[in-house]
């Protein structure tokens, strides 16, 4: 057994898309021109009152469902004072003592398995402002603030920056599956705080690290492992640590001390005087959660696939339907190059899927003419291209290659007039390239004129190199 | 006889235009004899004009058309400052409507200014107000009770005739009484919060008033009702009630007690052996046993919220600010000037009680205790139809009498403060003036939602005794 115990504490906070923020009627659009999309019930005035918005509720009770949370008939808000000048009101209205969801569990893919760790509980709250520091000066953008925030915390229960990793992986693919963020880190809407702790096995002690400014999964991991061996280091050089707060520097690739907590600050919760509780409502239960990212992972697997590979699909819980109804006709290991280079090398990027210019049952049919050899792969490859490039439906450029440019029917004929007119080939070979007008007349002939003589050029010089 | 009913008939008649009736008022109020307005709306002349026309035109729409209503300074009227009468909101300007207002609007009143306070509404006398103290009306040395003072002076000396004002732990009947006019402290969540600031959540209600039952009840009548914006309101029953006389009226036992001042009980006494002559009520004494608790859990609660409540006075986003390069020194001296002694003292108070290790001992036990005063008024009202006591154990004091004092102070509220707690309605009725010529006032408390048995109970018991 490793002398050494570690436990790592993840606290993540999501904001949800919602079309308006958390307790009044503004927009949800941080990107919008800064402090457009604000009121006096978002900005603090005197006199306001916050109304909770039901579809952020809904979502932090589908989220909740979907973790296997325990979750209560009846729901409150309390306030968490603090002053802060992006906290307008100088408390933020947040759940404590009772949680949209407690203990549930988030399925982990782990090294091709599925692992359950535990969730401790998750909150509906209100996010704060953003501040910027530019030039010595502070500037706050009240867009951002108010926007519905989910906050999910795990017990310290993780043992490495893998399983981290893999945690955060997995739960973040979930909430995108469940349509209740985009989860996009860079801008924000999925943040992480850690909480690491290296123990001597059997010589437990209570400090313990929190790690702060991980813009991305790599900054998190690598953190996670920097701490573990700093911590590990230090116990072995048998010093003391103590509770503190440290920062990521990301081109150091360190943790440095932010501040040391000797006080811990009282929030003086209460409850939410101006929103009664609430009943969860009985409708939020009946809708059904979407099929989980996780599930798709285990049918892929049997279906062939390798984990990577299945890792990659479920990426996307549009690729994940798109495949599961291809795999229902075509076997993986057909497709498998299809979807997995030939589709995802034309995509910006996996958002983008859920707007491919074809259906699943067009992709069927096509990936069936390529076996069946009606359709040359090559060719399959650049209709694919222009598919996705130029958002043309599969259908009909297979169509169009095929009877109106050519196409399939082109290289046919192409290599038919070539048999017919073997003097011709053997003329141009030897030098008098003028004659390629002749077998072109020949094609163009036999097409009915329903071809480009470029294209129709091009094509049988291509053969005859071959 | 109701104001809005004689005013609106001079319009019909067209005997007189909004404009004579708000110029009327208007230049009684702006003379500021009381300091009972914080400040006024410059524009309402320009308004009435406007209404002049429709009289003209024979167009009197809204059941408060043409009448001129002032508010209390922490009521939100857009485009007019909102003071709360404290120095860190003394330049603010309201940039929207509370929803009371709103209906006003509708209704066609026509808003003369805001009225004098105490800072944050924290106060039973009106002395702690930024803006100076304001004098009773019936004597100039003495305060007009708080904390709406304002409104109730501006009701009592015809600078308006009606008003708003908001009742947290007696702040509406207080100085109804002490100013000698009806003040209504509605059920909580009758009347929507939206655009009142808030000092306790839990506890505050707008409410009005009048020099007549009449009155309050028409303005009462257009405030109720469920908002959208405040998620504590309610919808509010529709049924009629009709009394059946004499009625049971339960006299609280602590209205005789030796904290109350002799002229009042005597008053009291009188009052009761009118009412039973008339054979309007017949009277039994009960007892609360929560009664010397109240103070103590309204305050706990109180202040716990209003700690958390006035967090948002901190410089950054509006009003008051010390500037500083350290954000916590300017977080700290913003707070320290910008705020009141009395206000402070309350903010203190409430974090105290709030804080970890202490929130258990304090705020839910305070709440527990609340819930005790409530079952024990319900449990009274099994027996009677409506709770009868003083409004408060003294008469209208003297400036400055109670400034150093804070715990006299606050006990002018025992009477007041454990409606407040139960979320109940009471209503305060001006009986008559003592032998310095001080008003006294009673106060009715009835179950939840029974504003309505006050306004036909009263309007029997006004014929009576004011002819």
């Amino acid at each position: 057994m490793d002398k050494f115990e570690i436990k790592i504490g993840l606290e993540i906070h999501v904001q949800l898309k919602t079309k308006s923020k958390m307790f009044c009627p503004c927009k949800v659009k941080v990107d919008d021109e800064p402090n457009k999309n604000i009121c006096p019930v978002c900005t603090g005035q005197p006199g306001v009152l916050p109304s909770p918005n039901e579809k952020a509720v809904f979502y932090a009770v589908l989220v909740s469902r979907a973790l296997n949370c325990k979750i209560p008939e009846i729901l409150y808000f309390s306030r968490k004072n603090y002053f802060y000048p992006d906290l307008p009101k100088g408390y933020q209205i947040t759940q404590y003592g009772i949680s949209t969801g407690s203990k549930g569990e988030v399925p982990v893919i782990m090294n091709g398995k599925i692992v359950k760790f535990p969730v401790e509980r998750i909150n509906l709250e209100e996010e704060t402002a953003k501040s910027f520091h530019i030039e010595g000066k502070v500037y706050l953008d009240y867009n951002r603030c108010g926007i519905p925030l989910l906050e999910i915390v795990t017990p310290p229960f993780l043992k490495s920056s893998e399983e981290a990793l893999n945690f955060l992986k997995s739960l973040r693919r979930i909430l995108i599956y469940l349509g209740v963020s985009d989860c996009n880190m860079e801008k924000g809407e999925f943040r992480v705080d850690t909480n690491v702790s290296v123990n001597i096995r059997g010589k437990e002690s209570h400090h313990r690290t929190e790690l702060k400014n991980l813009n991305s999964l790599s900054a998190l991991k690598e953190s996670i492992s920097f701490e573990i061996k700093r911590q590990k280091d230090l116990l072995e050089k048998g010093e003391k640590m103590e509770r503190e707060t440290r920062l990521w520097d990301e081109h150091k690739k360190e943790t440095r001390v932010m501040r040391t907590k000797e006080f811990v600050e009282d929030y003086r919760y209460f409850p939410e005087p101006d929103i009664p509780p609430f009943k969860v409502k009985r409708e939020w239960f009946e809708k059904e959660i979407p099929v989980l990212p996780h599930v798709y992972y285990q049918k892929l697997i049997k279906k062939g696939a390798e984990p990577k590979e299945a890792e990659i699909i479920i990426s996307s819980p549009f690729l994940s339907e798109f495949t599961e109804k291809v795999l229902e006709k075509l076997p993986f290991n057909r497709v498998k190059g299809w979807i997995l280079t030939e589709i995802l090398q034309h995509v910006p990027d996996v958002e983008s899927l859920k707007n491919l210019p074809f259906t699943s049952l067009e992709f069927i049919d096509f990936v069936e003419k390529i076996i069946e050899g009606k359709l040359p792969r090559h060719m399959g490859q650049e209709i694919i291209k222009r598919s996705i490039e130029n958002n043309i439906s599969l259908k009909k450029l297979i169509n169009e290659k095929v009877e109106i440019k050519g196409g399939l029917e082109l290289e046919r004929i192409v290599e038919e007039v070539i048999k017919e007119n073997p003097h011709v080939v053997e003329k141009i070979r030897s030098g008098k390239v003028s004659a390629v007008s002749f077998l072109v007349g020949q094609v163009m002939r036999k097409l009915k004129g329903k071809a480009n003589p470029k294209e129709v050029k091009e094509k049988i010089e291509e053969c005859l190199k071959t | 006889m109701s104001e809005i009913r004689r005013i609106i008939e001079l319009y019909k008649n067209k005997e007189k235009l909004p404009s004579d009736i708000v110029v009327e008022f208007f230049e009684r109020a702006k003379k500021n004899e009381f300091n009972s307005f914080i400040s006024f709306n410059e524009n309402v002349l320009e308004e009435a004009k406007k209404l002049d026309k429709k009289v003209k035109e024979g167009k009197i729409e809204g059941r408060l058309f043409g009448i001129p209503v002032s508010i209390k300074d922490n009521i939100l009227v857009k485009g007019l400052k909102c003071t709360c009468a404290s120095k860190v909101l003394e330049n603010y300007i309201a940039p929207y409507d509370a929803t009371v207002i709103e209906k006003l609007k509708e209704e066609g009143a026509l808003i003369i200014g805001k009225t004098n306070m105490d800072e944050f509404a924290m106060g039973s006398s009106n002395e702690y107000s930024a803006f100076g103290s304001a004098s009773n009306p019936f004597d100039r040395e003495r305060v007009p009770g708080g904390s709406s003072g304002g409104s109730a002076i501006s009701v009592s000396a015809g600078e308006a005739p009606l008003s708003l004002g908001s009742d947290t732990g007696g702040s509406i009947r207080l100085p109804a009484s002490f100013c000698g006019v009806y003040g209504l402290k509605p059920t909580y969540g009758a009347v929507s919060r939206y655009g009142l600031i808030a000092f306790a959540s839990s506890l505050d209600q707008i409410g009005p008033f009048a020099r007549c039952i009449e009155d309050v009840e028409i303005l009462f009548d257009i405030i109720k009702g469920k908002d959208e914006r405040d998620k504590t309101s309610t919808n509010y029953p529709e049924e009629e009630i009709k009394p059946s006389y004499p009625l049971k009226i339960g006299v609280l036992k602590d209205s005789f007690s030796n904290k109350v001042e002799e002229e009042i009980k005597t008053s009291l006494e009188e009052f009761i052996r009118l009412l039973e002559k008339e054979k309007i009520a017949q009277f039994k004494e009960f007892n609360m046993e929560t009664f010397d608790y109240a103070i103590a859990v309204y305050y706990i609660v109180a202040c716990a919220e209003a700690s958390s409540n006035l967090a948002r006075y901190d410089g950054v986003l509006y009003g008051f600010i010390c500037k500083d390069n350290n954000l916590w020194d300017m977080y700290e001296k913003t707070r320290t000037e910008g705020f009141g002694e009395e206000v402070k003292r309350r903010i203190i108070l409430g974090t105290f009680v709030l804080k970890s290790g202490y929130y258990e001992e304090y705020y839910v036990k305070a709440q527990k205790a609340r819930t005790k005063i409530l079952k024990e008024f319900l449990k009274n009202f099994e027996e009677f139809h409506l709770l009868l006591m003083p409004v408060s154990p003294v008469l209208p004091f003297k400036k400055g009498e109670k400034l150093k004092d804070p715990i006299s102070m606050y006990l002018s509220d025992i009477f007041t403060v454990s409606v407040n707690l139960a979320g109940l309605p009471a209503i305060t009725f001006p009986f008559k003036l003592s032998k310095k010529g001080l008003p006294i006032g009673f106060q009715f408390v009835s179950k939840f939602f029974m504003e309505k048995l006050f306004f036909k109970v009263l309007k029997k018991i006004e014929k009576t005794i004011h002819g």
